[in-house]
């Protein structure tokens, strides 16, 4: 697939903090402004980009492939969002679908491997707290638990917990009712924590 | 400090060192170019490689979900009827599905529609 990443290539647009994301969105929709849309893509990157690698990370391939798919669903479905409600929502929801088929894809392509042939952040893998000897390997084995959960309750716990997302913000994204975020988010929570004892975590 | 408290205490200060660790690797990924993104975004839809992987996958999750909704949906109309407020029901219902779930991640789709069921369950 094309890329459009390269070694350099930046967005040439400076911050434009006067207008709103809504705005933007209609400048772009309404008269292809590619400024607009420049705009809008720097604000967005840096929040994609800590859910992507903390979800599909460290490959930084996937991440990349991700986040193009997202930014390419944005253009192309930008014609939907009517601002009935908030454009960080409307961009969340694109990216929960982009991520959530990567992960799975991911999930089978893993399914191929061996435990030799993929031995960082394979699910189940045990490693004693004696492992766990500096930062890097500490968010490996926090990746490794993530990931061993449902795509879904990935999404969701992250946005919840390490982004701080409201309740009412999740049940947006998802359309999902409140109750079921709350249980999947406390289901998710109890075997994360689970398995990140099991597998040696500790914070330091 | 009881479970449910251990627990979110863990989880929150787990996923804060992966925020960390994900914002100082993003960092370092050079930023999209637009007008890439805009030449990719005219091109067919049906040259995405994400979405030639899910439509594989969608035959295989919808024949697994409404499995399990059938067979969920049994064993509601055989449990309800005498569950009282707590509901056990669920709890065992939530079992049957981790231990599932552990099995296979494709059976994301019939976690969520149990969840589902229930939720719509009166």
């Amino acid at each position: 697939m094309e890329s459009a990443y390269r070694a350099g290539a930046a967005t040439t647009a400076g911050p434009e903090t006067a207008s709103t994301d809504e705005e933007l969105v209609g400048r772009f929709r309404e008269h292809s402004d590619r400024e607009a849309l420049s705009e809008l893509i720097r604000r967005y990157t840096p929040r994609l980009r800590r859910l992507l690698y903390s979800l599909l990370g460290p490959d930084d391939d996937a991440v990349s492939d991700a986040e193009q798919e997202v930014y390419v669903s944005l253009i192309r479905r930008v014609g939907s969002f009517r601002g009935d409600a908030r454009f960080s929502t409307f961009f969340y929801s694109l990216a929960r679908n982009r991520t959530i088929d990567f992960i799975r894809a991911r999930t089978r392509d893993r399914a191929h491997l061996t435990l030799s042939e993929n031995p960082d952040g394979e699910p189940g893998r045990f490693v004693g707290p004696e492992r766990l000897v500096d930062d890097e390997e500490r968010v490996s084995l926090v990746r490794a638990a993530l990931h061993r959960l449902a795509p879904e309750d990935q999404f969701l716990l992250y946005l919840k917990d390490g982004e701080g997302a409201g309740l009412e913000e999740l049940v947006e994204i998802t359309g999902r009712p409140s109750g079921t975020i709350k249980s999947r988010l406390a289901r998710a929570r109890r075997k994360l924590a689970s398995r990140l004892e099991e597998m040696g975590y500790e914070h330091e | 400090m009881n479970t449910n408290d251990r627990d979110r205490n863990t989880v929150a200060r787990a996923l804060g060192e992966l925020r960390a660790r994900a914002k100082r690797a993003s960092q370092t990924t050079p930023q999209p170019d637009v007008d890439a993104l805009l030449a990719i975004a005219r091109a067919p839809e049906a040259h995405s490689d994400a979405r030639a992987r899910a439509s594989r996958l969608q035959p295989r999750l919808a024949a697994a979900a409404a499995l399990a909704v059938v067979a969920v949906s049994a064993l509601l109309l055989v449990i309800r009827p005498s569950a009282p407020e707590t509901d056990p029901a669920s709890e065992s219902i939530v079992g049957l599905v981790d231990s599932l779930y552990d099995e296979s991640d494709y059976l994301d789709g019939v976690w969520t529609s149990v969840l589902d069921e229930l939720e719509s369950t009166p």
